[in-house]
């Protein structure tokens, strides 16, 4: 048997899922360093996103995280969580590459690898401009910047008064720290939805003015520019109606609630070009038995061919979009009611991020130079290390 | 149609393989060698034995006759043929590791990216076999994935150490 050269090992370990490559640091040095190599994590994540595959659908309940395999569907397992959730609900804010960005009733905010099981524990970040008598709402983005390699957390906060106030401020990992921007020009019409990470910014559907009949605005935010622009809708679509956005393989997907018809989910193949908007698929009221809220496709099956959806809180279905049936998703083991998130399996790391600091780099030398004494003597020795 | 030129591709051990440039151009090493008009006499490739060069010159002229076929060779039929090519019992462990090296070396995406997958999904799949000569020394891992694993790389370690 030929001795495998380290990029054909690595052509070879790119293809593994991240539970065996974790095992595999163990096998040798060379192994343990290209497996950690920022490279190699990179280059693993690159091919999951690629093939849809080390796919995680995380599902939460109250104050607890569940998490299946979206390959098999099979068992859901429910996770540990480095967050304290004081007997109150936790939040996700958000998943990226990997990570899972969660919060807690205290606001403490945690980045989180939950194949790893690193984590990173965000500053502590005043809301400046709060006042007694109003009523704010807080929302949340967890994104990736491309032009600087980092993770940012973006923060919406905003007073329900007239005129409204707002306080955006932005988070990133690499700097470990806080920024404040400048307020956004548009009002959030949900609560409590997060933002959508989808073609390098985060989504979510805002409006000119709290009004009852004011239109409905998608709206992102690029992180390169640091500001929130618009997005064009359908021209079809009634934007006055209730909406949904959601990221499906990588698209920006918009779904529409029809004054209780059904649910229109529209897909935007090309990101920008408002003439890509396509009708992916539509759930009719009268295949549902309860009344519909919402529609959330999350992922495309394996063939793709299915798109598996989040029908309101309570069920997760596959919509076939050829024959158009609905298949409910039975999981024992499922919660009966659920927020749900699609996180990758990868290697990406929370700390000792951005490329090698000091400290790493004496720790590097001080190894290769131990590595140096042990070849002398097991060549020296004839003996096998 | 033009009749396609004929290529010699010679192995380390010296054997002379004709093909058609359409197949030999599959890889992209081999391509590069006759753009670069170094292809008169046949084409030496030291690195790769006889039996491995008839394996990849198999997989090359199926690939390119598949996509040449009056009716488009299903795609599923071609994974199909793939899957039965680089089955495990017919091509032995070494063998397998020969191919990714060759496959390497003579540049060809798609052979790579099947080898590989394969030892990825034996790794995966816990299929390593382990020769008895390796259980000569004992391991108290519980996780057996990783003694198989472990024993790959120490074999292969153990083969520089012995040279």
């Amino acid at each position: 048997m030929g001795t495998l050269p380290i990029e054909l090992i690595t052509e070879i370990l790119d293809r593994l899922p991240v539970e065996s490559l974790l095992r595999f640091r163990c096998v040798s040095r060379r192994w343990r360093s290209t497996i950690d190599s920022p490279r190699f994590v990179k280059s693993h994540l690159s091919r999951s996103v690629e093939s849809s595959t080390n796919l995680s659908l995380f599902l939460r309940h109250s104050s607890s995280l569940y998490c299946l395999d979206l390959g098999s569907l099979r068992s859901v397992v429910e996770m540990n969580y480095p967050l304290m959730c004081y007997s109150d609900q936790i939040k996700v804010l958000g998943s990226c590459h990997g990570l899972l960005c969660i919060s807690n009733a205290a606001d403490d905010v945690v980045i989180w690898n939950p194949s790893t099981r690193k984590h990173k524990f965000l500053p502590y970040s005043a809301v400046e401009v709060r006042r007694a008598s109003a009523f704010s709402v807080c929302v949340y983005g967890f994104g990736y910047d491309d032009g600087n390699d980092d993770y940012m957390l973006l923060r919406l906060v905003q007073l329900v008064t007239e005129p409204i106030e707002s306080e955006v401020s932005i988070y990133s990992l690499k700097n470990n720290a806080w920024k404040r921007l400048h307020d956004m020009p548009y009002s959030l019409v949900y609560p409590r939805k997060m933002g959508v990470f989808a073609c390098r910014r985060l989504h979510w559907i805002m409006t000119r003015e709290l009004v009852s009949d004011s239109a409905n605005l998608l709206v992102a935010f690029d992180f390169r520019i640091e500001d929130f622009k618009l997005v064009d809708q359908p021209d079809v679509i009634d934007n006055k109606l209730d909406m949904d956005v959601a990221v499906l393989g990588g698209c920006l997907c918009l779904s529409i609630n029809d004054n209780h018809m059904g649910v229109d989910v529209w897909i935007m193949k090309d990101y920008g070009l408002k003439e890509s908007w396509a009708k992916l698929f539509s759930i009719p009221q009268s295949e549902v038995a309860r009344p519909l809220g919402f529609a959330r496709p999350l992922a495309y099956s394996q063939n793709g061919r299915q798109v598996l959806v989040r029908q309101d809180s309570k069920n997760l279905v596959w919509y076939h979009l050829e024959t158009k049936c609905i298949k409910k998703v039975n999981i024992s083991g499922m919660p009966s009611s659920f927020e749900a998130e699609i996180c990758l399996r990868t290697l990406v790391s929370v700390d000792d991020y951005g490329g090698i600091t000091k400290k790493r780099q004496q720790q590097l030398e001080e190894k290769e130079n131990r590595n140096k004494r042990d070849d002398f003597l097991s060549v020296g020795f004839k003996l096998v290390l | 149609m033009a009749s396609s030129r004929k290529i010699t591709l010679r192995s380390s051990d010296g054997e002379s393989f004709e093909v058609e440039e359409a197949v030999a151009v599959e890889s992209q090493t081999i391509k590069h060698m006759i753009e670069d008009d170094c292809a008169d006499n046949a084409i030496p490739l030291p690195n790769v034995t006889s039996k491995i060069l008839a394996k990849v010159i198999e997989y090359c002229k199926k690939h390119v006759d598949a996509s040449k076929a009056e009716d488009r060779v299903n795609d599923e039929d071609l994974k199909a043929w793939d899957a039965a090519f680089i089955k495990v019992d017919q091509v032995d462990q070494a063998t397998l590791f020969d191919l990714i090296l060759a496959a390497n070396y003579l540049n060809i995406k798609s052979l790579l990216d099947l080898t590989c997958q394969t030892v990825a999904d034996m790794i995966k799949g816990n299929l390593f076999p382990v020769r008895n000569e390796w259980l000569n020394f004992t391991f108290s891992i519980a996780n057996r994935e990783l003694v198989l694993v472990c024993l790959t790389e120490w074999v292969a370690h153990r083969r520089l150490f012995c040279s």
